[in-house]
């Protein structure tokens, strides 16, 4: 009763300087009255926003749940799929690739608005804090149609929760603390009512990034200095339900970001400095109409700056709007069509000057059950840039549900699809060396997959196959030309072939749920020709940073308020250059982490306490030549929510 | 009698493991070691990557062995842009620029001696009367210098500020000429006070000196990046006056050699090696060869004993390099494999 009577006061009167003193508190006050509390969970609502799904039958999705227990989305995607990350280390620049293809191959859409660096083409993960970020979700394999260009090889949607409008208040306290310095403090709050709904994220993170390791290059204990990082944001959330038709939402995020670049193991004096600071602002309008009709406009407006070494500066700002019109027709078929406007403005040393960028995309996706076992969709979208067309991308996917029990069900899932990736603005406009000429680069990519899913009472179990296939041409290169000038061309042609299986099991009695889960992927990215004509050494070889063989697992056990988990994960050799030589490959490693928590239920509070301990064995790995990445850490979080 | 063969068979192996063991080098016991005749390659490797390594050519066997540092010293990485090597006798001095260290190795075995890393940015090393003089850039935003270092007590004694960028750095009569990279000054460095005695002025970003048969000093400037405006000149080290210049209307490497008689200059630019007579210099109207299979030609070096060309293909960093030979005529030999980014070559 006392902690309620705290509680409340307390609410009211919240100022920064009294958090931490408020949450020692918290945690005593709430210690001491674990006792009288009854066992009343909260419980966890999870709507997802944007309607993925809709129009994607027949591609493999992933919604990644770990969001809690990662500190960047690098942390996040690297810990729960088996995607190929080159970090420059811990916090570090990180970049993703899916299904054996590059960085630039993967389109990230942050509530449906790409987020890629017009300049670059990229994301770096690093750069996105977990605790910001709501709904994470990835689709495999070649996603153009829906998401435009860089969709080769996969697509990362960020999305919020669908808003509520449910009267509520909640508030979320995160405090971690771990080795090597890292620190990171959160708060969140949530109010809604039948009209409004707010939501606020804010938080402060510093690693100081100190760990020991001996690398096999230096022969000796090191321990890593100058690699230190600080960051902090804010998101804030506007939800408003004008009627019940039409709902307005606004976001706005800003993150800032300074960190000391990560050096090789072999050097010993501190490397340059980097600060990003992005904003975000999106603007969404929802309107349902009667008959089955839906119209969704966004407005967008992102910009990042990034000062390098603290003099050289790339500043790009992006203006998007997206207007999407959704029909029913009949109960089986549903239609969209839609457009999207993006401008980039960018500022660079590399550019003569301010660089202004219009980009058009129209698409339109049409969803057929044509029987009751059969769903079909069929996407096309049509880009157009800086007065050219992108590629014209279609896809098509289908999905049959072959077995459909009550405890059983068999899907099949096909997708044939075509991508692109349109040249970057440093590709096309950097001085010197930009190339006007390039072509996009295209995609075609076809997959088969099956999934059986099994739910009994007590067991609950899924497991998919698939087996995909992705031709690229046009692959963009940059190497110097007869003059010794750099300059990018059209050069590789590469053809992925490989195979994803995963397999989830969930067993409950009455005493606990054990979940188990497990994933492997074969991944075989072959570059088709030499760089010229003659060079024979790196025709038919490999992609550097590509592993042939990656796998994870993991098991959970839950029983009344613990939680254990164990998690691995397995990275292949990977060869970092064209010609796969192995003396230079990066070795396999195996990863183990595990974690046990405690939650502290109060009938209006919750309180959770959870260790983790990463890379158990205190392997020394690298995902860059010769960037040393942590070995055997901790990390305590404590969680209040009320 | 097959009893005996193979008895005989057996020893012999064992002989040879053992003799192996004892002198490293089956072929030829005069040798001090596995490297002390051949050709090492310099490979740069990627900026920020660490991947530098020496690689070793036997011109006799063609045999190549990559990595030699790594595989005498237990797997251990040389660093970050392996710039360049200057043997002095049983020694080898490697500069390795992004680690900001001065790798001092056996020059025989390739065992490391030990590591001076109170540099910055180290780029070329000579020796002159005991002494180790160490080019440095410094920053891309202060002057470069020399650092003047004690062999014996292994440390730094003095720096001598140069100019921008000091790179290149050779011995002619009891001078030391630097090249600054960064601007277009060569210093002329007095070792006796430790200064700079003469400033001459060259073109553009000055590169790699060579002396060459009639003991005139010649500098390659590379000219600014896509401008194409690189150049030669001839400097007398008796006036420290600069005698001839040659405008050369495209971008060249850094990269500048001798052939073996020391009267034809050759350098790169783009896929092309051109040649230029020191006695008569002119323009040259075509190139003297065209690396045609190259992808990036990154350096150049002559076999001082058979006037084997050797032209390095960096592939721009996508893959290991390649090694391409020319007789002295230009007629294509043959060619190797190089490890990350070959800028160089040192011919024992």
């Amino acid at each position: 009763m006392l902690a309620h009577l705290f509680l409340s006061v307390a609410m009211n009167k919240i100022h920064a300087t009294v958090r931490y003193a408020f949450i020692i508190g918290l945690i005593i006050l709430s210690l001491m009255t674990k006792a009288q509390s009854d066992t009343v969970y909260l419980k966890e609502v999870k709507v997802y926003g944007l309607p993925l799904s809709r129009y994607t039958p027949g591609s493999k999705i992933q919604h990644l749940s770990g969001k809690d227990r990662s500190t960047t989305l690098t942390d996040l995607l690297s810990s729960e799929s088996s995607l190929y990350f080159k970090t420059y280390g811990n916090g570090q620049l990180a970049t993703v690739a899916f299904r054996g293809t590059s960085a630039s191959h993967t389109a990230v859409l942050w509530n449906g608005i790409s987020v890629n660096s017009p300049t670059l083409g990229q994301t770096d993960f690093s750069l996105w804090p977990s605790f910001l970020l709501e709904e994470v979700s990835l689709q495999y394999g070649a996603g153009s149609a829906l998401y435009g260009t860089d969709a080769l090889g996969g697509s990362v949607l960020l999305n919020q929760y669908l808003p509520q409008f449910k009267k509520e208040k909640k508030m979320l306290f995160r405090q971690e603390a771990g080795s090597f310095g890292h620190w990171l403090s959160g708060i969140q709050a949530a109010y809604g009512n039948s009209h409004v709904e707010l939501r606020t994220k804010v938080f402060y993170r510093s690693l100081k990034n100190d760990f020991p390791y001996i690398s096999p290059k230096v022969g000796f204990k090191k321990t890593q200095h100058d690699a230190s990082v600080e960051s902090y944001g804010l998101d804030q959330q506007l939800h408003w339900k004008i009627s019940a038709r039409q709902t307005l939402s606004a976001e706005g995020m800003y993150t800032y970001n300074f960190r000391e670049i990560q050096q090789p193991v072999t050097n010993n004096d501190p490397g340059e400095v980097i600060k990003d600071r992005n904003t975000r602002f999106s603007l969404s309008y929802t309107e349902d109409f009667r008959k089955g009709g839906s119209l969704f406009v966004t407005t967008g407006f992102i910009r990042n700056d990034q000062i390098y070494n603290r003099n050289s500066k790339t500043d790009s700002d992006q203006l998007t709007a997206l207007v999407q019109y959704d029909q029913d027709i009949g109960k089986r078929s549903s239609l969209r069509i839609g457009s999207n406007w993006t401008k980039y403005f960018t500022k660079s040393n590399g550019f003569a000057g301010r660089l202004t960028e219009d980009r058009y995309d129209a698409f339109l996706s049409f969803r057929h059950r044509v029987r009751n076992w059969w769903l079909s969709s069929l996407n096309l979208r049509e880009a157009l840039y800086a007065e050219q067309f992108a590629p014209f991308a279609p896809s098509w996917g289908n999905e049959f549900t072959t077995v459909d029990k009550e405890e059983w069900k068999v899907l099949l899932k096909t997708q044939l699809a075509r991508a692109y990736r349109v040249p970057t603005l440093n590709d096309r406009y950097w001085m010197p060396g930009g190339n006007l000429e390039l072509k996009s680069e295209t995609g075609i990519n076809a997959e088969v997959g099956a999934e059986v899913r099994l739910r009994k009472k007590k067991h609950e179990a899924s497991f998919e196959l698939n087996h995909h296939r992705l031709w690229v041409d046009q692959w963009i290169i940059w190497l110097p030309n007869l003059n010794g000038l750099w300059t990018p061309s059209n050069l590789s042609t590469v053809h992925v072939s490989g195979i994803e299986a995963s397999l989830k099991e969930t067993f409950t009695n009455d005493h606990f749920i054990l979940k188990l889960g497990a994933s492997y992927a074969y991944t075989r990215s072959i570059n088709q020709y030499g760089l010229n004509e003659t060079d024979l050494t790196t025709a038919n070889k490999q992609l550097p940073y590509v592993p042939i063989h990656s796998g994870n697992g993991f098991a959970k056990i839950e029983k009344k308020l613990w939680s254990l988990d164990v998690q691995t994960n397995y990275t292949g050799l990977r060869y970092t250059t064209l010609d796969n030589e192995s003396y230079q490959a990066l070795k396999a490693y195996a990863l183990l982490s595990a974690s046990a928590g405690k939650r502290f239920v109060f009938s209006h509070s919750e309180m959770s306490l959870r260790l983790t301990v990463n890379n158990l064995f205190n392997t020394y790995y690298e995902n860059i030549e010769n960037r040393a990445m942590p070995g055997r850490n901790f990390t305590t979080a404590l969680t209040i929510q009320f | 009698m097959k009893k005996a063969r193979g008895y005989i068979s057996t020893s012999y192996l064992l002989f040879i493991i053992l003799t192996s063991l004892v002198s490293c080098n089956g072929d030829d016991p005069k040798l001090k070691g596995e490297f002390s005749t051949g050709v090492l390659v310099i490979n740069e490797g990627s900026f920020n990557k660490a991947d530098g390594t020496i690689g070793f050519f036997d011109p006799v066997s063609l045999e190549v062995k990559q990595d030699i540092f790594g595989m005498k010293n237990n797997g251990k990485a040389l660093g970050d842009i392996v710039q360049s090597m200057f043997i002095d006798g049983d020694l080898a001095y490697i500069p390795v620029n992004n680690s900001n260290t001065l790798e001092v190795v056996n020059s025989n075995t390739f065992v490391s001696e030990y590591t001076l890393t109170d540099v910055k940015l180290p780029r070329y090393f000579t020796v002159y009367k005991g002494k180790g003089y160490l080019t440095e850039w410094v920053s891309f935003t202060d002057p470069g210098r020399v650092s003047v270092i004690n062999l014996t007590e292994r440390k730094v004694e003095t720096t001598i500020t140069s100019d921008f960028g000091a790179e290149n750095i050779i011995e002619v009569k009891g001078n030391l000429y630097v090249s600054n990279n960064f601007s277009n000054t060569i210093s002329v460095i007095d070792p006796v006070i430790n200064k700079v005695s003469t400033t001459i002025e060259v073109g553009s970003s000055p590169g790699e000196f060579v002396l060459d048969m009639d003991s005139k000093l010649w500098v390659v400037c590379g000219g600014d990046y896509s401008f194409d405006n690189a150049s030669l000149h001839r400097i007398d080290p008796a006036t420290n006056k600069v005698e001839k210049s040659l405008q050369l209307t495209v971008s060249t490497s850094n990269h500048l050699v001798l052939n073996k008689a020391k009267d034809q200059l050759l350098f790169t630019s783009g896929k092309n090696i051109y040649r230029i007579n020191t006695k008569n210099p002119e323009l040259p109207q075509a190139a003297f060869i065209i690396a045609s299979d190259a992808i990036q030609v990154y350096g150049i070096g002559v076999d001082p004993q058979t006037d084997i060309i050797y032209v390095a293909d960096a592939k721009g960093f996508q893959s290991n390099g390649t090694i391409f030979r020319y007789k002295s005529d230009g007629s294509v030999m043959d060619s190797f494999t190089a490890g990350k980014g070959p800028n160089g070559f040192i011919f024992r």
